[in-house]
């Protein structure tokens, strides 16, 4: 007697949890590691633009929104949408596993804005003692004061490496190593660590710096001379959205010059001129003046050569 | 046709017979205890009664004042047998209070209303003489007390049979004559028909109105306690009831003597005995005694004191 | 019997599905590689370090708590217990916090003997952890001998350290070896003290290499992962395997005790013992977690970094801002809170049933409560992060039952998680009582369903009340599944935490940690008073 009641009262309790969240309009799912703070705005705008739609945002760094992605086409139940996610070579990957469609521009796949990975610095360090870019990073006067994240567990520390891989060769990663470089988490770590004293220098977003010290956080941004490091964040609209034409009409209007000021004020730099670089941020140009940019060559690289990058970091600095 | 009647009883554990195809009648009235070892399956005749445990398939009918409690399918289950049962430990509920622990069977049966159950429940606490507790809970109460409530509850919907395991052996010696005697005294007064389990011979003497003795089982013998204790007809009843002692002779022969029916003569005549030990009992003493006819001392009660090494003369009347 | 096979589906069909997708190469290639072998020696090592610091140093103190009584005991009792009502991750980032070899704000005035981030400083901090699961356990035993067994011995002329040696130590062994194996087990499934302690110096642990392979590993790391769960699983069998042969033993000795709640021995404890056990408590108190744990409240109280450089200079500082922001600016807190306590509350319910049911299915047959055991505690050996994603494949509707994008999927994630740990409690509970209180229900007319409520339901009621709090502080602060299974309006005070930090927003999601800890304090007053001391610590 009392077994079926509890065994009611479970079925109940699960089938009303799963009940309640049922809505009359539509749902537009978007994943996205836009900080939920700057996506909301984002959300509300569309959503008055188009009443008819309801914009359901999961928000999660690109790791784990990538685990989250994979585990739906694991069950064969893809629930995003749209995907905007700060790891391009997996979002260029889903192009390419044939799991998106071409977006309103033609193109499979879209930059909607760039992170930048620059260095920062604890304020208590005198300006002559700093780093003035990643190169510096391997100089002796460093050694056991610098931390990164870990390639293995953030995606835009894994877009670093890559990077400098490529830029640098495995030599300079030696050379970080021997400099006993800290290398864990993700970029909230590196920043913890250098705000925190316990590391002076951190090679970090730009955008989590800057939210930092507006907060209160004892920590100045170096932009690297030898040229910040873009991340640049990709849209796709995949293959199984049951809504492809809101889908499409949600990656168009990202790229509005209004959404696009809206990504600047969290502080991420733009994809069109003429939006002005984030708050407290330098011009792009400038920043960037010494930097490799990304082709769509080289990020097929490394999308291919993703897992060989991750073990090589492993092998030189993590064993 | 008996009140009670047990036919063909068995029961099995994990392939381990307890019961083995046992009978056993009782009269309306009738005060019968169990008596046996443990592991005598008295305890799982007690269960089987009460509905806690079934008899296996090929047992015959339990039936009780003509309502068959159990026979192959049929299987009453405990609540609505209307017993009442003491448990060995009482298993007073720990989150009720006196009161409520006895008002329980009347408020699951829904018997009348609050004012009824009331009175009911003070009645029946009158009985067993416990009026004054009503708002304690178990933890509060004696040993004695813990038992009278369980008697209370036992009696509170005036059972059609009271099983009773082993009431008695978690109090100590004074008590436990005072509250046997009391039990016998109200359930004669209630006219119950009652069934005591025990380990205990003087219990089962003292109490019953036929004495059944078990043995791995089976019923061994069974009788009025009197006849019993003076003519055992088994051996096991003689060791088990009367304390036989086992005696070799000087040619190696076996005798069994029951010590009660050892007694001193005077003048010179029967065995010449010498007092080897004497332990005081109360009312009487025991003695071992040292002799030339049997390989090993004889034991007998007297209420005489003699002292050791002293010699006297026994005789042995069957 | 029938209903175990339901139980069973329920609690381990999601963990089945996930391993179905491994593939025999992916086996060979996860366990063949170098880091994991190295991994997997540090998992044992730290683990087996933690427990044994754990139980050493709980038995002592568990020899007093047990035997002595003195005024103020209750409030000493409930201090060294506190690590095991603080989330983990609270503990970890308050001992980085106090001694990270750079900035550590004790560092300077009370070195710890080794560096912070190595595999003796992780094995410290798994020992700090786990003193009061070790605690609980010894202490119960001791409780349960007969104090006459001491009084004999020191009768018999033996000292009070020969008593400990020769007559208490080997008659606690079997609870000894039991709070070793189950401080083991928590070790090396433990997820936040590795990450903040382990990982900055490169020392790795399994459950650290399974959050690796899940966050970068793609396709392949989702079922790679499982695979690092399932060797996970395996070492830790034989702690589970030795427990419940040591409690199947121990149920022998259990006689040996007259008078469970006697404290017959406190005469037998000298004066100078007892003064060396408050030193001792008192200092090792203060360096396990009242200092770092004090460091770590003063740190959301002055602006981030302040406390390093400057040291107490701050305290001219002082500031609420972070908790002003987090419970009135940040209007996902209050929100979470709430849902929290929802959400957190109908799980909690529902496992308080299924427990109810287990028991009632599994009765007083000890193989089938054993059997039970089994059910739920697999799922909640595996490490959670694994047990989302299962969910995830399970419940997507591939087999007819879509909870995805529900809040339900997380409810149902964190009842397998947490079921083992209401119905541990409520079946020793139920055990104890002895079965003639339920017979004698049913001999005075109560059928079955009214002994069930008129007599089991109301004699449990403290287990009851008791399970439902220890399940539901667990699920209040619970991480890593949320983070998965969120969906749209779901959020839990764990996951507000876990955005700050994502968000490199330490002093927020400091303050938001202390304010979970003032709550489970709260909860856990709350849980004694309704159930008159029965319940809680």
């Amino acid at each position: 007697m009392k077994m079926k009641i509890g065994a009611v009262a479970v079925v109940l309790t699960i089938v009303s949890l799963g009940r309640s969240e049922a809505s009359a309009k539509s749902s537009l799912w978007v994943y996205t590691s836009i900080y939920k703070e700057f996506i909301r705005p984002i959300e509300i705008a569309f959503e008055e633009e188009n009443p008819t739609v309801d914009v359901q945002v999961y928000q999660a760094g690109s790791e784990k929104l990538q685990a989250k992605f994979e585990a739906e086409l694991l069950a064969k139940r893809p629930m995003a949408d749209v995907i905007m996610s700060s790891d391009p070579f997996w979002t260029y990957g889903l192009s390419q596993r044939d799991l998106i469609i071409p977006l309103k521009s033609g193109k499979k796949y879209e930059t909607n804005y760039y992170s930048m990975m620059v260095m920062i610095v604890h304020k208590s360090v005198e300006t002559s003692k700093r780093p003035k870019g990643f190169s510096d990073l391997t100089k002796g006067e460093f050694s056991g004061q610098i931390q990164m994240g870990s390639p293995l567990e953030s995606g835009t520390t894994f877009s670093t490496v890559a990077y400098l891989s490529r830029k640098y060769g495995w030599d300079y990663f030696k050379a970080l190593s021997k400099n006993r470089i800290g290398s864990s988490g993700g970029n909230s770590a590196v920043i913890q660590k250098v705000e925190s004293g316990e590391k002076k220098i951190g090679i970090v977003l730009l955008e989590n710096a800057l939210a930092s010290i507006k907060r209160g956080s004892p920590i100045e941004v170096i932009y690297p001379e030898d040229g910040s490091i873009p991340i640049p964040s990709m849209q796709v609209v995949t293959k199984t959205s049951g809504q492809r034409d809101v889908a499409e009409k949600f990656a168009s209007f990202v790229m509005t010059p209004k959404v696009q000021e809206m990504l600047r004020k969290g502080y991420m730099y733009s994809v069109r001129k003429e939006v002005p670089p984030p708050e407290g941020a330098r011009a792009l140009t400038e920043i960037t003046k010494n930097t490799t940019p990304w082709t769509d060559q080289n990020i097929e690289e490394v999308w291919k050569e993703g897992q060989k990058i991750k073990q090589n970091f492993s092998e030189i600095v993590l064993e | 046709m008996s009140y009670l009647s047990i036919q063909r009883l068995s029961k099995t554990f994990d392939d381990t017979p307890v019961l083995k195809g046992l009978h056993l009648e009782v009269a309306k009235g009738e005060f019968v205890s169990l008596l046996g070892a443990s592991g005598s399956g008295k305890t799982t005749i007690l269960r089987c009664l009460a509905g806690l445990e079934r008899p296996d398939f090929e047992s015959g009918p339990i039936v009780l004042n003509g309502v068959e409690l159990s026979h192959k399918r049929v299987f009453m289950p405990p609540e609505k047998r209307n017993l009442g049962l003491v448990f060995q430990n009482y298993a007073i509920w720990p989150h009720l209070n006196l009161f409520e622990n006895v008002a329980f069977p009347l408020r699951v049966k829904k018997v009348g209303d609050s004012r009824k159950i009331e009175q009911r429940v003070n009645d029946v606490l009158e009985l067993v003489q416990l009026q004054e507790l009503t708002q304690r809970y178990g933890y509060q109460l004696s040993g004695g007390q813990q038992q009278r409530v369980a008697l209370a509850r036992a009696l509170v919907m005036s059972p059609d049979l009271l099983l009773l395991d082993e009431p008695l052996s978690n109090l100590d010696a004074i008590l436990r004559e005072e509250l046997g005697i009391q039990i016998r005294k109200l359930t004669k007064k209630l006219g119950l028909t009652t069934i005591l389990v025990t380990h205990d011979q003087s219990e089962a003497l003292s109490l019953s109105d036929r004495l059944v003795l078990l043995n791995y089982g089976e019923i061994e013998t069974q009788g009025r306690p009197e006849e019993l204790y003076r003519n055992p007809p088994t051996e096991f009843s003689a060791r088990f009831l009367s304390k036989a002692q086992e005696i070799f002779d000087l040619k190696r022969k076996r005798q069994l003597f029951l010590p009660r029916n050892w007694s001193i003569l005077e003048g010179g005549e029967g065995i010449a005995v010498t007092i080897a030990s004497r332990i005081f009992l109360g009312s009487e003493y025991q003695y071992l005694a040292e002799n030339s006819q049997y390989k090993s001392p004889i034991l007998f009660y007297s209420p005489r004191r003699i002292e050791q090494d002293e010699v006297v003369h026994l005789q042995y009347r069957e | 019997m029938i209903l175990l096979i339901p139980l069973l589906i329920f609690f381990w069909f999601p963990i089945g599905e996930l391993l179905s997708h491994v593939s025999w190469a992916q086996v060979e290639e996860v366990i063949l590689s170098s880091s994991f072998t190295k991994a997997l020696l540090q998992t044992f090592w730290s683990g087996g370090l933690g427990a044994l610091l754990s139980v050493v140093v709980a038995t002592y103190f568990a020899h007093f708590f047990a035997q002595a009584e003195w005024r103020g005991q209750r409030l000493q009792r409930l201090l060294l217990l506190i690590p095991y009502l603080i989330p983990n991750f609270v503990l970890a980032s308050a001992y980085v916090l106090s001694w990270n070899p750079a900035t550590g704000v004790l560092g300077a005035h009370l070195p710890l003997p080794f560096a912070l981030y190595s595999l003796s400083g992780l094995s410290f901090v798994f020992g700090v952890a786990h003193v009061p699961v070790a605690f609980l356990l010894v202490e119960d035993r001791i409780k349960k001998m007969d104090p006459a067994l001491f009084e004999a011995a020191r009768l018999s002329g033996a000292s009070s350290f020969q008593t400990l040696r020769k007559i208490e130590l080997p008659l606690l062994m079997p609870s000894l070896v039991s709070g070793f194996a189950l401080c083991f087990a928590l070790n090396i499934s433990a997820f936040a003290i590795p990450a903040w302690i382990g990982a900055p110096e490169r020392v790795f642990t399994l459950t650290y290499k399974i959050y690796q392979t899940l966050q970068m590993g793609g396709v392949e790391g989702m079922t790679k992962a499982p695979v690092i769960a399932l060797v996970l699983f395996l070492i830790s069998l034989p702690s589970f395997v030795i427990n419940g042969w040591i409690q199947r033993r121990e149920q022998k000795f259990v006689t040996v005790g007259a008078k469970p709640s006697a404290k017959g021995g406190s005469s037998l404890l000298s004066r100078r013992s007892f003064v060396i056990f408050q030193i001792c408590f008192w200092s090792s108190q203060l360096v396990f977690w009242m200092l770092p744990f004090a460091a770590q409240i003063l740190s959301t109280l002055v602006p981030p970094g302040c406390l390093q450089l400057e040291g107490l200079a701050c305290l001219s500082e002082v500031t609420l801002r972070s908790y002003r922001y987090v419970l009135f600016e940040l209007s996902e807190t209050q929100v979470a809170i709430v849902t929290s306590l929802i959400y957190g509350g109908v799980a909690a319910l529902t496992i308080v049933l299924i427990s109810l049911t287990a028991l009632n299915v599994g009765s007083t047959k000890v193989q089938r409560l054993r059997f039970l055991d089994w059910i739920f505690a697999i799922p909640l050996a595996t490490p959670g992060a694994v047990l989302a994603l299962a969910m995830i494949v399970t419940y997507s509707g591939k087999y007819g039952i879509n909870l995805y994008n529900t809040a339900a999927i997380a409810v149902v994630a964190y009842i397998l998680k947490h079921t083992s740990l209401c119905f541990q409690p409520l079946k020793n509970g139920y055990l104890n009582i002895s079965p003639t209180l339920f017979e004698a229900g049913r001999v005075f007319g109560a059928t079955k369903s009214q002994v069930w409520t008129q007599i089991k339901l109301p004699i449990l009621r403290s287990e009851i009340v008791g399970g439902f709090f220890l399940v539901l502080i667990p699920i209040l602060g619970e991480l890593t599944m949320s983070i998965f299974l969120t969906s749209p309006g779901f959020r839990t005070i764990g996951t507000v935490i876990f955005d700050l930090q994502d968000y490199a927003d330490h002093a927020s999601a400091g303050a938001l940690s202390v304010l979970l800890m003032l709550m489970i304090l709260f909860l856990n007053e709350l849980a004694r008073w309704i159930s008159r001391g029965r319940v809680g610590y």
